[in-house]
C-alpha cells in the first residue's frame, strides 16, 4: 500500500508491487477517471484506458510514459470492464503509440459496443473465469459481473498482488484527489453507483462473486475507475455499505410521474 | 418539516460532493436562483417550499453531480424526481 495519500496531475502512484495508479481528478465535475497500469517484467496491461478527452488522456499518457520509461510498446494487453466511454474512448488515441501485437479484450457483450469507438485492432471477447497471463507469468481472472451495470460488465482479478479491479463497482463521485476513501467516500460511492445501477440482483451477485474472489483467494485492495481506492482494512465496510445500497430509484420516480402502475 | 429535512440532507450529501469553496460558491448561486439562501458553508438559512424544491431540481442542471444527489435525496423525502 502507497503511503501517498493524494494523487495528482503528474505521477503515477504505485499502489502494490507493479500496481500504477494512472487516476486523472476532475474538480469541476467530480468525476475522476483511473485507469490502471500492471507491470510485469518488460510487459505492461493498462485495464480501462480511460477518456478521449483531450486534458484526461494528455495526463494518462505522461503518467504511463513516466512508469514504462517512455516505452509504450511494452503496453501487451489493454483490458476494458466494460463499453463506457469514460473506460475505453482513449484507446484510438493509444494505439499511435503501441505495437499491432498489443492486444484489447473486453467481455463479449461489450465487444460488440466498443468497436466502435474507432480502433483499428479487434476487441478480443471474454467469457467469465478467462485469465491472461503476462511478463513474468502475472496472471489476470476476469469475471463477470452482468448487468453491473452493463451486460457486458466485469472485473479483473490480480493474483500477485490480491488486487480486484472493481471499474464501477465501488466507484463514486468526488471532486477531491483522495487517494484511499475516507469518512466523504460512503457518500460519494452512494451517489454514483445508487444511481447508476438498475438492478439489486445484479449488484447483490456481483457482490457474492467478490466476496467469494475474497474467500477463496484474499483481495487486499479494490481499485474502481472513478473515486478512491479501497484498502484492505476497509473493504469488509465497503462491502456491507453497498450490500445496503438502494438502486433502480427513477423507476419507481418516473413511474409515479407518469401514472404507471409497476 | 418534510422540507426542511430532505433540504438539509441534501445539503450534507452536497458537502461531501462539492467540497472545494469554488464549487460550493456555484452551488449557492443556483440555489438562489430557486428562491433558496444558502450560507458559504452550504448552511440554510431560509425557510423553504415544495416549489422552490422543485424549481432547485430545475435550477441544478448545471451540476450533474449535484443534481443526481439531490434527486436521490429528495425521492427518499417522498419527492419524485
Amino acid at each position: 500500500m502507497s503511503n501517498t495519500t493524494t494523487y495528482n496531475r503528474s505521477d503515477a502512484i504505485e499502489l502494490a508491487p507493479g500496481i500504477f495508479h494512472l487516476g486523472v481528478s476532475d474538480e469541476n465535475n467530480s468525476f475522476a477517471n483511473i485507469p490502471y497500469l500492471i507491470l510485469s517484467g518488460d510487459e505492461a496491461v493498462v485495464i480501462d484506458p480511460g477518456s478521449a478527452r483531450e486534458e484526461f488522456f494528455a495526463v494518462v499518457l505522461a503518467k504511463i510514459n513516466q512508469v514504462l520509461d517512455g516505452d509504450l510498446t511494452r503496453i501487451k494487453h489493454i483490458v476494458v470492464q466494460h463499453q463506457d466511454a469514460d473506460l475505453c474512448a482513449a484507446i484510438p488515441l493509444l494505439e499511435k503509440y503501441i505495437t499491432e501485437d498489443c492486444k484489447v479484450y473486453a467481455p463479449l457483450e461489450a465487444q460488440v459496443i466498443i468497436q466502435h469507438f474507432g480502433a483499428k485492432r479487434r476487441v478480443n471477447p471474454l467469457d467469465d473465469g478467462d485469465t491472461l497471463t503476462f511478463g513474468e507469468g502475472r496472471v489476470l481472472t476476469f469475471a463477470m459481473t452482468p448487468y453491473c451495470h452493463f451486460v457486458g460488465a466485469m472485473v479483473t482479478y490480480d493474483s500477485q498482488t490480491k488486487t480486484l479491479f472493481s471499474s464501477d463497482a465501488f466507484g463514486g463521485f468526488s471532486s477531491e484527489n483522495d487517494l484511499y476513501a475516507n469518512d466523504n467516500y460512503p457518500i460519494q460511492l452512494a451517489t454514483f453507483l445508487g444511481e447508476y445501477l438498475g438492478s439489486k440482483r445484479a449488484l447483490e451477485y456481483a457482490l457474492k462473486r467478490i466476496e467469494q474472489l475474497d474467500a477463496q483467494h484474499g483481495i487486499d485492495l479494490i481499485c474502481p475507475q472513478h473515486g478512491c481506492v479501497i484498502p484492505k482494512n476497509k473493504i469488509s465496510e465497503y462491502l456491507a455499505i453497498v450490500h445496503e445500497l438502494e438502486v433502480g430509484g427513477q423507476i419507481d420516480a418516473l413511474a409515479h410521474k407518469n401514472g404507471i402502475i409497476m | 418539516m418534510k422540507t426542511v429535512d430532505a433540504m438539509n440532507e441534501f445539503l450534507s450529501n452536497a458537502r461531501k460532493l462539492a467540497v472545494s469553496q469554488k464549487n460550493r460558491d456555484r452551488l449557492v448561486e443556483v440555489s438562489s436562483r430557486a428562491g433558496i439562501t444558502l450560507s458559504h458553508k452550504l448552511e440554510l438559512t431560509s425557510d423553504i417550499s415544495d416549489q422552490q424544491i422543485e424549481k432547485l431540481i430545475t435550477e441544478l442542471s448545471d451540476l450533474a453531480i449535484i443534481k443526481i444527489a439531490a434527486k436521490r435525496i429528495f425521492r427518499k423525502h417522498g419527492y419524485h424526481f
